[in-house]
């Protein structure tokens, strides 16, 4: 089987060595490079023709001092540009602000509109108080609970069946 | 005439006319064929001809012989056959046709192919070969040009190009097979 197959594949690269076979098999209209090559031509004659190259012209010109500095002095503007941008849309939107003592600072709350949970409270006029002392009382919570002994949370324990293990795991 | 030589006049003052004149008729007939050969279509392939021709008289000017003239002209025609061929891709990709089925109907269907039925069993395996791969099949197998100067036209590596090229052989070497030696 496997030297049928070697057989089949020198066979093959055989044929495809053949000469024959890398002959052109398509055909063009008559007279077609000819055509081709004057329509061509006049297409190139309604352009304008552009100066070739000459070897002189590629000559590397002397360095200067701009030739080393001009990257550096690229990249410096680059990043005044990116900073100047920066600054100028956050002094226009208001996110930076110079107060009173002539300190800056950027004011970030403002911008995402967030609202702090005490100026909430502010409008509503309660304070923080208010509220717990209000859940205290629906939940029945001493607003002082009294603190609890070791041996008072030892019979609530035994009083709600928890089991002597939890007990002496817990003492 | 050779390369060099049409350059030289084609660097002379106003003769640039008359040595791309040259250009074109020493390379326009082989720069079709293999472009033909990519599209399988006479029409496709002289518009690509033409608009490689023309790249050619806009860019020569730039040309600062870096490379060999003929596989610089060659890199251009290549290319602008990839893309055109790429662009035909994905319109067919949206339209939910395959692209490959349309080349093989245009080859069976071109009239004027005057092989004999391995070559059309050759073409038809080659189409089955992704486009670059198809582009250095073709380069190597019927133009018969160094790995060389066809890694400068696909701007490639040797290495790599004769990785492809062994690949690509071995497919068509293995559906030719298929057909012909059972």
């Amino acid at each position: 089987m496997e030297e049928r197959n070697m057989k089949q594949e020198k066979e093959m690269e055989d044929i495809l060595s053949r000469s024959s076979l890398k002959e052109n098999p398509f055909g063009v209209p008559a007279g077609y490079f000819t055509s081709m090559q004057e329509e061509v031509m006049e297409k190139i004659s309604a352009m304008p023709v552009a100066q070739p190259y000459s070897k002189e012209e590629t000559e590397a010109a002397p360095a200067t001092f701009m030739t080393y500095f001009k990257p550096a002095f690229a990249m410096a503007a680059m990043f005044g540009l990116v900073f100047g941008i920066g600054w100028g849309a956050m002094k226009i939107t208001g996110t930076y602000t110079e107060d009173v003592s002539g300190n800056e600072h950027v004011v970030l709350g403002d911008v995402q509109g967030e609202t702090e949970e005490e100026d909430i409270y502010s409008i509503l006029d309660i304070t923080i108080e208010d509220i717990l002392t209000a859940e205290n009382a629906e939940l029945d919570i001493p607003a002082n609970p009294t603190v609890l002994d070791d041996e008072t949370i030892e019979q609530y324990l035994i009083d709600t069946r928890v089991s002597s293990t939890a007990i002496a795991l817990l003492e | 005439m050779d390369d060099k030589k049409i350059l030289e006049l084609y660097r002379e003052e106003g003769k640039q006319e008359f040595a791309f004149n040259l250009l074109v008729e020493k390379y326009s007939e082989r720069l079709y064929w293999h472009i033909r050969k990519l599209t399988c279509s006479h029409e496709d392939s002289n518009d690509i001809l033409q608009t490689s021709l023309v790249k050619i008289w806009e860019n020569l000017p730039s040309f600062r012989e870096e490379s060999k003239l003929y596989t610089w002209i060659y890199r251009i025609a290549t290319n602008e056959t990839l893309t055109f061929l790429k662009k035909k891709r994905l319109g067919a990709m949206l339209s939910l046709s395959n692209y490959d089925t349309v080349l093989e109907n245009k080859l069976q269907s071109d009239p004027s192919f005057n092989g004999d039925k391995l070559q059309m069993a050759l073409h038809k395996a080659i189409l089955h070969l992704p486009d670059k791969q198809r582009a250095v099949f073709n380069l190597r197998y019927f133009q018969e040009l160094k790995y060389e100067e066809i890694a400068e036209i696909m701007d490639t590596s040797v290495g790599s190009l004769k990785a492809s090229y062994h690949h690509a052989y071995k497919k068509v070497k293995e559906e030719l097979q298929e057909k012909f030696c059972d």
